[in-house]
């Protein structure tokens, strides 16, 4: 139960329950009087004697199984006095000062952190030098926003990419490993490449018409050769011809790199 | 003096900008030539289809008689006109006198190139 349950309970809780046999009559008691039977005493002798000891769940102390999502205001200012006493507040560096994070907010921090971070790397796995654009921020409540800023312009950055062919794009199906950066296909890899262009179109556009004289899909190292700073093991995906120059001229624009 | 080359482009386009490179014009679908004043692509015969052959030489010794497919002037600061594939390496390569020349192409389809011919004019 916890500890602050008797603020949820009716002052007229009484006319519905079946008497002092009831279990909920007792359970609403319990809740009532603040204390649980078995909950220990201050011994006599000491000071206190005699009077209901904490046990790390009494009232007054917060249930650590308890995270509050609410919004809350920045954390400084008189609302940030009452989330003091709450539970347990954590202090968290932000400009060089150090501000105290409620437990709803180090919840909420440490998720968004981590989803910028996995944005972010999954970003740099194709464009090592991307960082996000910094964003200013002076409070708690500023930095889970920055966080989430971070992700969003990650996961921006990484359908941009998709969409000018650097990655696996979207409508990616099957593909068949590439025996390095040359385009000495053999027959079996072009027709592998067709076959899966056949059935799940081009990876970047999801066309299954390869735009091309002979109908054969271009095939699609990925990463991408002339971007594949980190040396990758590439793979071969269909792509259609419009597909292919638009990632050509991506690429060139951007400096491509080997 | 021309020089030739049968290729099979990366991305099955190419560029014809200075030795060191130029301002690559932004991508449209479906058109073949495009252009900035430092950068010309060209889109090329689809790679996986076949070769497409590349010449590179004045215009005045590799003009194939009809009308040029583009027509406009290209920045070569440095004086040596090139043709890049999209890692950037240089396929043809051509001395000038000029850091600012008349470049004309000529292609062989509308749709479907694999003959470019790519003349230069200092005057």
């Amino acid at each position: 139960m916890r500890p602050d349950a008797h603020r949820f309970l009716r002052s007229d809780w009484r006319r519905f329950t079946g008497g002092r046999q009831d279990p909920l009559h007792q359970l609403f008691e319990r809740a009532e009087h603040k204390y649980r039977p078995d909950q220990p005493r201050v011994p006599q002798g000491n000071p206190g004697g005699g009077q209901w000891t904490g046990d790390n769940s009494s009232v007054g102390q917060s249930d650590p199984r308890i995270v509050s999502d609410a919004p809350e205001l920045p954390t400084l200012g008189s609302q940030y006095a009452q989330n003091r006493t709450r539970g347990t507040v954590s202090r968290v560096l932000i400009n060089g000062q150090i501000v105290e994070a409620t437990p709803g907010q180090q919840a909420r921090l440490a998720v968004v952190e981590a989803q910028a971070r996995d944005a972010i790397r999954r970003v740099q796995e194709l464009d090592p030098k991307w960082q996000p654009t910094p964003s200013a921020y002076e409070s708690v409540e500023g930095l889970i926003e920055a966080y989430r800023a971070d992700a969003r312009q990650a996961t921006g950055r990484i359908s941009e990419l998709q969409s000018a062919g650097i990655g696996p794009g979207p409508f990616a199906g099957d593909s068949i490993p590439a025996r390095g950066p040359d385009r000495d296909f053999v027959v079996m890899e072009r027709a592998n490449i067709n076959r899966i262009g056949s059935e799940t179109g081009c990876h970047t556009c999801g066309t299954m018409n390869p735009r091309t004289p002979l109908d054969n899909f271009v095939l699609d190292h990925q990463p991408p050769t002339a971007w594949n700073p980190l040396g990758r093991p590439q793979r071969l995906y269909p792509q259609c011809l419009s597909c292919s120059s638009r990632q050509g001229n991506w690429i060139s624009r951007n400096g491509g790199r080997r | 003096m021309q020089t030739s080359r049968v290729i099979r482009p990366v991305n099955s386009i190419i560029f014809i900008c200075d030795r060191a490179g130029g301002s690559v014009p932004l991508w449209q679908k479906d058109r073949q030539i495009l252009s900035t004043d430092s950068c010309i692509s060209v889109a090329c015969y689809p790679e996986q289809d076949g070769p497409t052959k590349v010449t590179l030489g004045f215009a005045s010794e590799v003009d194939p008689g009809h009308q040029a497919d583009f027509n406009g002037v290209l920045k070569a600061p440095n004086r040596v006109l090139t043709v890049q594939n999209v890692p950037r390496e240089t396929l043809l390569a051509m001395n000038v006198t000029k850091e600012i020349i008349r470049v004309q192409v000529w292609l062989n389809s509308k749709k479907w190139a694999d003959d470019v011919v790519i003349g230069v004019s200092e005057s």
